[in-house]
């Protein structure tokens, strides 16, 4: 036998994956050869070491912020007490070596399509949690202290739990309810101390600049200032930014770095043709309040925008869509268009149109379910429409013919999504024309106001694919 | 009559000492047993036994002698008592556990220094990987939970697990090669 396929065995072993015919195979190897079993010793002792023995972790990895307790501390703290009981009561007791139930006070309740990455606590639905930092890279998780406070993380973010009353945010959003048994809950953030009167309200931090931004949706808070001895209230409907050092009431919504995506390779083989968008805007422009507070920039801003000259916004390298509880120019929908004359379309088997999401850093996730999204083609009427001057309502009027839709989970702001189907297909085929255009929008709409808004890279996107068509023609 | 308190017989383990030996040989009780019983719960039934069994027989121990490799043999008793109870099909043959029993105690030392090393050979993984194991050993993890969270195939995260197995395993062996030039 050759040492790979003993060590695979062996590994079958350790993770009691192997039938029993892998279990024979490895029993008759380990009888007859001495260094079989010296390997099978060492990797059983290996695995055996990162099981048991909880000082391995106790030197920080960088990606670690600091160890767990270690299990075995509690159970020698009790030894004095413990000498009186029986034996058995002892062993009944110190066998559960990873029990924490002294130190924790909070749980975790719920996740939707979440991804930690290097938290110092344990991440599964339903874990119990003591002091440590939670890291949410993707998702929403739902928290409940024992206080009766809620807190949704909504990443990318990062949480220190304290205590039942107290949790320090460094990074990101948590939106939190507190009912009467909390009041006076407390999130600690580097610029400002968020203290809860009976409430639902969102918590940002932006962890490069230390800005926190604090919107009340009910009931009251206050913002304790850690730079000065200002407290500000806010009622229902208030926002507050707290910057570092200093303060400046503003009424905006966030902007995050865009991540990059890590897809699953493409499933389309050698016989498929990609082709990229030629045109990607979305109706829908509001003005950008983030840089400019001044009411006359703003005005100049949203004229300019139109006209197609700021092309580096983080608006033109996604293309947002929305549907929000209002109606208005907030509510954006996504236009595309393919130039397909460089293909004979009747000849098209199949077509897979791809897009790749990724956050915008507008809105709440928690304000949205599962979100649907339906793609339209657009037939009849359609004008060469100009991508730098769509406005708010696209241009001319054309036919939107349905096409299919797909699904992002709640809380899921990036990844490759889209539509793989027979209509998508037909639809090309048909076309009268070799310039053929999507539309892309939200069916499900928010659950309150200011909920997220999803945006989908354009072909200006620096760093994602552009809008895709993947064209399988036949041979 | 005033008289001298007795001296306390050496030989005599209380249930104080007991508890101390017993907790400062627990993880290498588990490292034993872990050798017939990879499942770490399984394992930690066993040595829960291991503790009945050994203060039964607490009177036949000499305290003057190191407590872990006596409690040892009880634990691997008691491990291929529970390997007994399963399918003769799913376990390795009674010889080769009896050779591997004779065979960990031979190589204690050994695999305590590549325990050692293992501790270096940990800090050296990518983070990604680290944080699986981490997950997986550490806060018990099932296979699923972690396809789970890292959005990957309970395949993909077996196979992750047994390519870092092997990335120790050959780590370890690089450093116990160094030391053995130095």
């Amino acid at each position: 036998m050759r040492e790979e396929e003993l060590r695979n065995l062996i590994d079958a072993h350790l993770c009691e994956t192997l039938d029993t015919d892998g279990v024979k195979e490895l029993s008759d190897h380990l009888s007859q050869n001495a260094d079989a079993r010296k390997l099978y010793l060492e990797m059983t002792d290996l695995n055996a070491s990162l099981a048991v023995d909880e000082t391995m972790w106790v030197t920080q990895p960088e990606w670690m912020e600091k160890p767990k307790a270690e299990p075995a501390l509690p159970f020698r703290s009790f030894i004095p007490w413990a000498l009186a009981a029986s034996v058995v009561f002892l062993l009944s007791l110190f066998f559960w070596p990873k029990q924490k139930e002294d130190s924790t006070f909070a749980l975790i309740k719920d996740s939707h399509s979440a991804t930690w990455e290097g938290s110092d606590l344990t991440t599964t639905v339903g874990s119990r949690l003591g002091d440590g930092t939670l890291r949410l890279a993707e998702g929403l998780a739902i928290l409940k202290f024992d206080s009766g406070a809620e807190v949704t993380l909504e990443a990318p973010v990062s949480l220190k739990l304290i205590d039942s009353m107290k949790c320090e945010l460094t990074n990101g959003t948590a939106v939190t309810y507190v009912p009467d048994s909390a009041l006076g809950f407390r999130i600690i953030t580097p610029e400002a101390d968020i203290v809860d009167y009976g409430t639902r309200f969102s918590v940002t931090v932006f962890e490069e600049t230390g800005e926190t931004h604090t919107r009340v949706m009910e009931g009251k808070v206050k913002v304790e200032y850690n730079q000065s001895n200002l407290i500000v209230e806010l009622s229902a409907g208030e926002r507050h930014t707290v910057q570092s050092k200093g303060t400046v009431n503003t009424d905006e919504e966030n902007h995050q770095e865009l991540d990059t995506i890590q897809d699953k390779p493409l499933e389309h083989g050698a016989d498929w043709t990609f082709f990229e968008s030629s045109k990607g805007a979305f109706v829908g422009r509001i003005p950008n309040h983030l840089f400019f507070t001044d009411d006359k920039e703003v005005v100049n801003l949203f004229r300019d925008t139109y006209v197609g000259e700021f092309h580096n916004q983080n608006s033109d390298i996604l293309l947002l869509v929305k549907n929000a509880i209002s109606q208005g120019p907030m509510n954006r929908k996504a236009y595309i268009e393919f130039d397909l004359s460089q293909i004979n379309r009747t000849s098209i088997e199949e077509a897979d149109l791809l897009l790749h999401f990724a956050p915008s850093g507008w809105g709440l996730a928690s304000h949205l379910p599962d979100c649907t999204f339906k793609v339209f083609g657009l037939t009849g009427e359609v004008p060469d429409w100009d991508e730098a001057n769509l406005g708010d309502k696209f241009p001319g009027n054309p036919e939107n013919v349905y096409l299919g839709s797909f699904v992002l989970a709640k809380g899921v702001q990036k990844g490759r999504f889209g539509l793989r189907n027979e209509n998508l297909t037909n639809f090309l085929k048909s076309h009268p024309s070799s310039q053929i255009s999507f539309m892309v929008m939200r069916e499900t709409k928010e659950t309150e106001e200011g909920g997220l808004v999803h945006g989908f890279a354009s072909r200006r996107h620096p760093s994602l694919p552009a809008p895709t068509l993947a064209i399988r023609l036949a041979p | 009559m005033m008289v001298d308190p007795p001296e306390p017989n050496p030989r005599i383990c209380t249930h104080k000492d007991f508890i101390r030996l017993f907790l400062e040989a627990e993880k290498d009780l588990l490292r034993y047993v872990m050798v017939l019983i990879p499942n770490v719960a399984d394992a930690r039934d066993v040595v829960q036994e291991t503790a009945v069994a050994l203060w039964d027989k607490i009177d036949r121990y000499d305290p003057a002698k190191p407590f872990a490799p006596w409690a040892c043999r009880f634990a691997l008793n008691e491990a291929k008592m529970f390997l007994r109870k399963k399918s003769r099909q799913y376990r390795l043959a009674d010889e080769v556990v009896n050779l591997l029993e004779i065979e960990r105690m031979e190589n204690a030392d050994q695999l305590d220094a590549r325990q050692y090393f293992l501790r270096e050979c940990l800090k050296t993984l990518p983070s990604k990987n680290a944080e699986l194991v981490h997950e997986y050993y550490f806060n018990e993890l099932s296979v699923e939970e972690l396809g789970k969270h890292f959005e990957r195939s309970v395949e993909a995260v077996y196979k992750t697990l047994q390519r870092v197995r092997q990335a120790l395993h050959a780590c370890i062996e690089n450093k116990l090669q160094l030391e053995a030039k130095l």
